[in-house]
């Protein structure tokens, strides 16, 4: 569950910082160890960009899609690796993405984002091995494969903000452990009650982020709880309710509700004494991307039954038309990066495929929400809105990992 | 995606008993006398191909033919007799889905796909299962196929996850499987692979990509048949600086459409290949592609007897299309004696209800007939909705019709359905989706048909038989006079070829979308066709459950 942006309805809008992706490249690969990690990011950033780019081109011949592997290549491996070719440039810093990672990981200790630049080191030495295949290949659907392959890797590598340990990749390290924390910063004990605008660090981990409440601009990215303590607004790391639970002095407070990011942020509504407006507008743009209430999720079992079984089957596997629910449905859903608020679109304006716009709004808010649950979505008290607003959905679909809910074989959960 | 994420452990492995290995074998020796010398292989050789209308013991191409005509030299099976056809099988089709796919037969085996993918190996003779393919890919919008082709030993399928698929004809183990298309989100195939060998001694496997209606560009390519890799391609869009490109106004062109949906007729003497071009995309909406838009919606002459395709001409039927109204018949080529001249004509039908005959070599218009209900076809899709016909579905669909040279007319089932379509204010490219700038239309009635016989030598109907429901099952001719075609609602048909009355049905208890054939088996005549659920052409009053999929044989009552 991730948060995109945070507005205030105060005086200013502000973003915190879990990802850093927008920080300036540094080229020395001797500097702190939150350098170091930005720097690769950067680098392995520039290196999926190079890769699209050559595959989003029109081009006429083969020789603009070497060039942009090699260019991929140069900023992974770096100006001194033998894999670096002088004669295309190279998109990123000199010293490459790996060396920036080896230098991170040439130490004594083991500090918990150990686990993923082992894993990014996996998958960029993999990245650099296809894209040596693509500039070997023989024709463009066979660059395409290879090239997608590198594209697969890079993005495991790059990694999202959500997922911590060896899942996460740099950009869950960045946000989950004590490589997020700026040169210079504030740290504090991860577990005690945030005072001050700062980073909360425990063992390594990440736990919090403060920052005043009068700050500008929030970028909220990754941040899976966000909290107004006095004068401060906290934004908890995913790892902070793993992190808690070690905690010597466990603090049911501190701990995030659990559910889904609308329940969570009612929850904090409840126990809020006084309605901060920030918060309610938490509650309204977390519930916009995916909640459904468990009623509207029934009632779409009978709207679905009537209308549009005849082709996705009656447990959504799909005849004529798709799966829309199970493994098969997400992975393609994930790959593709489509989001509630394009699944929303596909509903209402081309289904039923033979009598489209034949449903209320009411109804396709119900098969909405019967989707959502049938993927695992966790229910809340918020339904699935009937006249979503431009800005809502932008939530990407993906796999849940609801503890309560427990998918069939095909991986798609049951609706009673 | 990945070549390498195949599940090839779904596959079910082959399952062939000596005792019908046996069988087969003598089976397939008994109709040795007349055929070629390759047929007691496992697979037609590429030289097989250009005898097929003399080799009435197998049916190898799609539409039997390469000049698509569906049509056999078979007289056992009469008007006068055809009261007394009876099912000798059944083979029940176990991925229960829209079977759209013609069996091809060789010796003593049918091969079928389902929907899904599934390639099914059948012995003729009992209707017994030799083997399965389960495939199961995933599926972008709508699961389709349209058959396999065989080969030097394999037998080949193209894919919904746009993946070339080779398989060992006796075993059905893999032989090797590789994707195919350039952008596996948007592109699939279901088009059955088209064997050729072109005037260098190069044998190839022709096969079509559909991205038409979701954001992709059509392609006509050729493939190794030894290994899966592409050899050729011509794209149907034409890219900056060819001529053509000029019809898509900006970006339009990169996803305009345009695919090649359903087999392609060739002239294996020149080489000359006719296939029909799509409509282009987004589908509803045309206001970011204001323009001609070639080559959608038209019939293209490509000469692919080199080392790469040559476009000779192309016909446009419609121009900025608006309603997806696209050719998908498989193109007729024939000689006929048209008002009295001797010309090799190319005849196809489109989903606006048009039939349209052209000169073959010249690419002009020799004729054009109103097949089924037009209505509104000036008037685009507006942001309100408006009511145009054919919908989607209506007019000449993907099986086409029939060319039978001794009547010298063309059979040719076509549908009465209309639409309300819907433009939308904003078009929106979703990867993996439909790219329509508006919505598949709703039905509005009145869903039905025709089966239409016309004269080859004046271009006008011989006759016309009306149906409760939309024809799209396709049509077979034989040479003693009958014609055959599979309904909707399930029923099996074969009307009188001079009167169009009809004479036999049978019901097979679920929806024929696909094409009959007719062979000869130890000097017995066999019809055969498949059904399924009825998928796209699902209407008001279909069944909600079917008896299941199935390929049903049938022969005369001994």
């Amino acid at each position: 569950m991730r948060l995109r942006s945070v507005l205030l309805t105060g005086a200013a809008f502000a973003a915190l910082v879990f990802t850093v992706g927008s920080a300036p490249a540094r080229a020395a690969a001797t500097g702190s160890d939150h350098a170091l990690a930005v720097a690769a990011l950067n680098d392995l950033k520039a290196a999926f960009r190079t890769v699209m780019d050559a595959e989003n081109a029109t081009a006429t011949g083969p020789n603009s899609y070497i060039a942009s592997a090699q260019r991929a290549i140069n900023v992974l491996v770096g100006a001194a690796s033998d894999d670096f070719d002088k004669s295309v440039d190279n998109p990123g810093d000199a010293i490459g993405a790996e060396q920036h990672v080896n230098h991170l990981l040439d130490r004594p200790d083991a500090p918990p984002f150990v686990e993923a630049l082992h894993g990014i080191q996996v998958n960029l030495a993999s990245a650099v091995a296809d894209l040596q295949d693509a500039k070997k290949a023989d024709g463009l659907d066979e660059y395409q494969a290879q090239a997608s392959h590198a594209l697969e890797t890079l993005q495991i590598a790059i990694g999202r903000p959500d997922q911590y340990d060896v899942f996460g990749g740099l950009e869950g390290a960045l946000t989950n452990t004590v490589l997020g924390v700026p040169d210079g910063a504030q740290v504090s004990d991860g577990c005690a009650t945030p005072r001050a605008p700062g980073y909360g660090v425990y063992h390594g981990w990440l736990v919090w982020h403060a920052v005043a409440a009068s700050h500008a601009a929030i970028q909220a990215d990754g941040a899976l709880l966000i909290k107004k303590e006095g004068s401060l607004i906290v934004l908890y790391t995913p790892a902070s309710g793993m992190v808690q639970q070690h905690c010597p002095n466990k603090q049911a407070d501190a701990a995030p509700v659990p559910g889904s990011v609308a329940a969570r942020a009612q929850a904090i509504l409840r126990h809020a004494a006084r309605r901060s407006p920030l918060l309610v507008e938490v509650a309204d743009k977390a519930g916009g991307g995916v909640s459904y209430t468990k009623a509207q999720a029934q009632a779409g079992a009978g709207v679905f039954a009537k209308n549009c079984v005849s082709c996705h089957g009656a447990n959504l596997q799909g005849v004529a038309a798709p799966a829309l629910a199970g493994k098969d449905f997400m992975t393609s859903a994930v790959k593709d990066n489509h989001t509630v608020q394009m699944l929303d679109y596909i509903v209402t304006q081309n289904m039923p495929f033979n009598n489209p716009g034949s449903l209320s709004a009411t109804e396709y808010a119900q098969v909405m929400a019967y989707l959502l649950a049938s993927n695992c979505y966790p229910a809340s008290s918020t339904p699935f809105p009937e006249q979503p607003g431009s800005d809502y959905g932008t939530e990407k679909l993906a796999f849940q990992h609801n503890p309560s809910a427990k998918p069939n074989a095909l991986g798609v959960c049951s609706v009673d | 995606m990945a070549f390498d994420r195949r599940k090839t452990g779904r596959q079910l492995s082959a399952v062939l008993c000596a005792g019908i290995a046996g069988a087969a074998l003598t089976f397939g020796l008994g109709s040795v006398a007349q055929a070629a010398s390759s047929s007691s292989a496992a697979t037609p050789s590429i030289d097989d191909f250009t005898r097929t209308q003399s080799d009435n013991s197998n049916w190898i191409i799609n539409a039997k033919n390469y000049d698509n005509s569906r049509y056999v030299d078979l007289d056992q099976i009469t008007p006068a007799n055809v009261s007394q056809l009876k099912p000798v099988w059944s083979f029940q089709i176990s991925d229960n889905s829209p079977i759209e796919s013609a069996p091809i037969i060789w010796n003593d085996t049918a091969y079928i796909t389902s929907a899904h993918d599934h390639v099914y190996a059948i012995d003729v003779k009992t209707g017994k299962q030799k083997w399965e393919f389960s495939d199961n890919p995933h599926v972008i919008s709508f699961a389709a196929n349209r058959g396999v082709a065989l080969l030097d030993g394999n037998v080949y399928i193209g894919t919904l996850d746009g993946h070339l698929i080779a398989l060992n004809a006796e075993t059905g183990q893999k032989v090797f499987d590789v994707v195919a298309v350039a952008d596996t989100s948007n592109s699939f195939f279901s088009q059955a692979p088209m064997p050729y060998r072109n005037a260098a001694g190069r044998t190839l496997l022709l096969e079509n990509v559909s991205n038409g209606d979701w954001g992709g560009i059509g392609e006509v390519s050729a493939f190794d048949p030894k290994t899966g890799k592409k050899v050729w391609a011509w794209q149907t869009i034409p890219g900056p600086g060819q001529k053509g490109h000029d019809t898509w106004p900006g970006d339009s062109w990169k996803r305009g459409g345009a695919s090649v949906w359903t087999q392609m007729a060739l002239d294996p003497k020149t080489g000359m290949l006719y296939g029909n071009v799509g409509n282009p995309s987004p589908d509803f909406n045309d206001t970011i592609r204001k323009g001609s838009d070639l080559y959608t919606d038209s019939l293209v002459a490509l000469d692919i007897s080199g080392d790469k395709p040559k476009l000779v001409w192309h016909y446009q039927f419609l121009r900025n299309d608006t309603h997806d109204w696209d050719p998908v018949m498989p193109p007729l080529l024939f000689t006929a004696k048209f008002n009295g001249r001797s010309t090799q004509l190319v005849a196809t039908g489109d989903k606006a209800s048009n039939f349209w005959l052209l000169n073959a070599q010249t690419g002009k218009l020799v004729e054009r007939l109103a097949v089924a209900m037009q209505l509104n076809q000036d008037q685009k899709p507006s942001l309100a909705g408006n009511v145009a016909c054919p919908n989607t579905n209506g007019g000449v669909e993907y099986n086409g019709g029939s060319y039978d040279p001794k009547t010298n007319m063309i059979y040719l089932p076509s549908s009465n359905e209309c639409g309300f379509y819907r433009a939308n204010k904003n078009v929106l490219y979703i990867s993996g989706q439909f790219y329509l700038g508006g919505a598949f239309p709703k039905f509005v009635g009145p869903n039905t048909g025709q089966m239409n016989a016309i004269d080859m030598s004046t271009g006008v109907f011989a006759w016309r038989n009306p149906d409760k429901h939309p024809m799209i099952g396709g049509a077979l001719s034989t040479s003693s006079g009958l014609v055959f075609s599979g309904k909707v609602m399930g029923d099996f048909v074969a009307y009188d070829a001079q009167s169009g009355k009809e004479l036999w049905s049978y019901d097979t208890g679920s929806s024929i979308l696909a094409p009959p054939v007719a062979f000869e088996r130890d000097g017995q005549e066999f019809v055969a066709v498949a059904s399924g659920t009825a998928g796209n052409q699902l209407l008001p009053d279909t069944p909600a459950s079917n008896k299941g999929s199935f390929l049903t044989m049938f022969a005369l009552a001994k």
